[in-house]
């Protein structure tokens, strides 16, 4: 890639996102199982129009949109943190077991304590930490090659998914509420919810810009930065924890979605490179994007049944990890 | 003064031990350490840099217990140009050495006027000025080598290690690399410390030879009184003679081809 080619692309990509942005959260207000026109929705929300659509805008679509553009933002930056913390291009938040362990830990709240369901975003979180720290530990090895934190990670996921099954059993007469959260969507999501994850989601993306300068020094490789006077273990630990709370606040409120922190980060890096202080925030608004357009096409594709958006995003993701591990040669 | 001192330092590295390492090494001084590989050469120069550990035994930078230094501040002191096969980012060689004044700068300020000058000066000292908009991966092995010692000198530190600057690079860079350190340490009273494979080149420009075997010391001195053909079979296992032409050293070893063909 050419120096002249990186800089323009990444004045294009920082003027455009945002509008694209934009037009995604405009498309998603007006299309679905009823059709609303622009101007329509121009009455309701700048106008206040007490109109038949006024609920649809206003209950079902608009909070829907904004925990979409979280869950995406959290989900891309946190792709984005691991991949770098691990060295590894191939790490995502879902595959490598970290949303898994941060649904485990939600289950088991929503069905073995749900009084305190209030707590949601921290046990998730706790059990996002954990597994993070439980599959790096286990694949580490004077370092920790890509290969085997996918390996460790696979392990990992194959063990939560066994334990979340048995609580499921144990828990049956609860299980209808736990069971569209767990296939990953936004379905039902309203303002509570939003109020629910909004701070902890803005606290976490804040602290992801002061992360940056601590990404890139990892970047150059430990040694390197261990001679540049950086505290690689510590700044490490520290990484893995912000990126582990990122994914159980999008856990915490939309369940098992994955491959938006694989996807994203990878398409931003081929565009304007691995600097920290582009790719964090260019992911964040790409993972927005993704998400709220992939879930607007999955509640309208089979009308009147939703689809989650986890099963489309799947659908996406999964080959292009497939086509990712076949161009590294690791299958 | 010593810039630095080991004090009967060990460093256990499982299969191969560093033991009863002790040398000091004078400020302001270029020092070459020499050795077969596998002597331990490298591992002494990280444990200084402390990407290592020792088990046991002291070492002192400037005087002081050199791990009682912050790690910013020990970055402030001593700068290390790691080997050339650990790869750095795709980032433009400015970018890349602006990384170098990390050690001054605390989570969330800024590169100022000073920092820009200082990687101006580091990019015009090692020639790499003109590629300062150039992406790393895409420069010459040589080119790549400079930037990396730009990238220690931009730690303005007054202690500069280095290992195998010259490995890898034709005899044209090599020389050019050498002569660089050389005049940088002429300008700025650095004390520079450098694994070197190439004998020569470490008696012409060192001061002084830390030679290595299996772990060990296994002489040091002034370079030039250093070099013969004793040191030779000490401590490579090597029949040559050495011959000084025009002050430059000469190691003419014995050959099976040459040999017979006299």
């Amino acid at each position: 890639m050419n120096v002249v080619i990186r800089n323009r692309r990444r004045k294009w990509i920082i003027l455009l996102l945002p509008i694209l942005l934009v037009i995604t959260c405009i498309f998603s207000l007006t299309y679905g199982s009823v059709d609303i026109a622009i101007k329509e929705i121009w009455s309701v929300i700048i106008e206040n129009d007490q109109s038949t659509f006024h609920t649809i805008i206003w209950e079902l679509r608009l909070p829907r949109i904004l925990i979409g553009l979280l869950v995406g933002a959290c989900l891309a930056v946190s792709g984005a943190l691991l991949q770098g913390v691990m060295k590894n291009p191939l790490a995502d938040p879902g595959i490598i077991g970290v949303t898994a362990g941060g649904g485990l830990m939600a289950s088991i709240t929503m069905l073995v304590f749900p009084a305190y369901g209030y707590l949601l975003p921290i046990t998730a979180f706790i059990g996002s930490f954990v597994t993070a720290i439980i599959v790096y530990g286990v694949a580490w090895d004077k370092g920790a090659s890509a290969f085997k934190i996918i390996l460790a990670g696979v392990a990992i996921n194959a063990l939560l998914g066994a334990v979340q099954n048995g609580i499921m059993v144990i828990f049956s007469d609860r299980v209808q509420a736990v069971i569209p959260w767990l296939a990953g969507g936004l379905s039902g999501r309203g303002w509570y919810h939003f109020s629910f994850i909004a701070p902890y989601a803005i606290i976490g993306l804040l602290l992801s810009l002061f992360a940056i300068r601590s990404a890139n020094l990892l970047m150059l490789g430990d040694e390197s930065a261990k001679l540049l006077g950086q505290k690689v273990e510590l700044h490490r630990f520290l990484l893995i924890t912000l990126a582990a709370f990122l994914a159980g606040i999008a856990v915490s409120v939309a369940g098992l979605i994955g491959f938006v922190g694989l996807v994203i980060p990878h398409i931003v890096r081929l565009f304007i490179g691995e600097d920290y202080r582009y790719l964090l925030p260019v992911s964040a608004l790409g993972g927005a994007i993704l998400v709220v357009f992939s879930d607007t096409i999955a509640r309208s594709l089979f009308d009147p049944i939703e689809l989650p958006v986890g099963v489309l995003l799947a659908g996406l993701g999964a080959p292009f990890f497939l086509y990712l591990l076949k161009n590294r040669g690791l299958i | 003064m010593n810039a630095i001192q080991t004090k009967d330092i060990h460093v256990n590295l499982g299969n191969f031990h560093l033991s009863d390492i002790s040398v000091k090494i004078p400020k302001h001084s270029i020092t070459a350490i020499v050795g077969p590989n596998g002597s331990g050469k490298s591992t002494l120069l990280k444990t200084i840099a402390r990407l290592m550990k020792q088990h046991t035994g002291e070492i002192l930078v400037n005087q002081q217990n050199s791990n009682t230094f912050p790690s910013k501040d020990f970055a402030q002191i001593v700068a290390m140009m790691p080997q050339s096969k650990q790869s750095l980012p795709n980032l433009t060689v400015r970018e890349l050495i602006s990384y170098g004044r990390a050690p001054y700068h605390s989570w969330l300020s800024k590169t100022n006027r000073k920092d820009s000058e200082i990687i101006d000066w580091a990019m015009s000292i090692t020639n790499t000025i003109q590629h300062s908009d150039r992406l790393f991966h895409s420069l010459s092995g040589g080119e790549q080598q400079k930037v990396r010692i730009a990238l220690a000198l931009t730690q303005q530190s007054e202690i500069l290690l280095l290992d195998e600057p010259t490995t890898y690079l034709d005899i044209a860079h090599q020389l050019e690399v050498m002569e660089m350190l050389a005049s940088i340490h002429e300008q700025h009273q650095i004390t520079i410390i450098m694994v070197l494979h190439e004998l020569q080149q470490a008696v012409a420009y060192c001061d002084y030879l830390i030679a290595m075997k299996g772990g060990k010391i296994k002489t040091t001195g002034r370079s030039i009184d250093l070099l013969t053909r004793s040191f030779l079979k000490d401590v490579y296992d090597i029949d040559a003679k050495v011959i000084y032409e025009d002050g430059f050293p000469l190691i003419i070893p014995k050959t099976s081809r040459i040999a017979k063909s006299s």
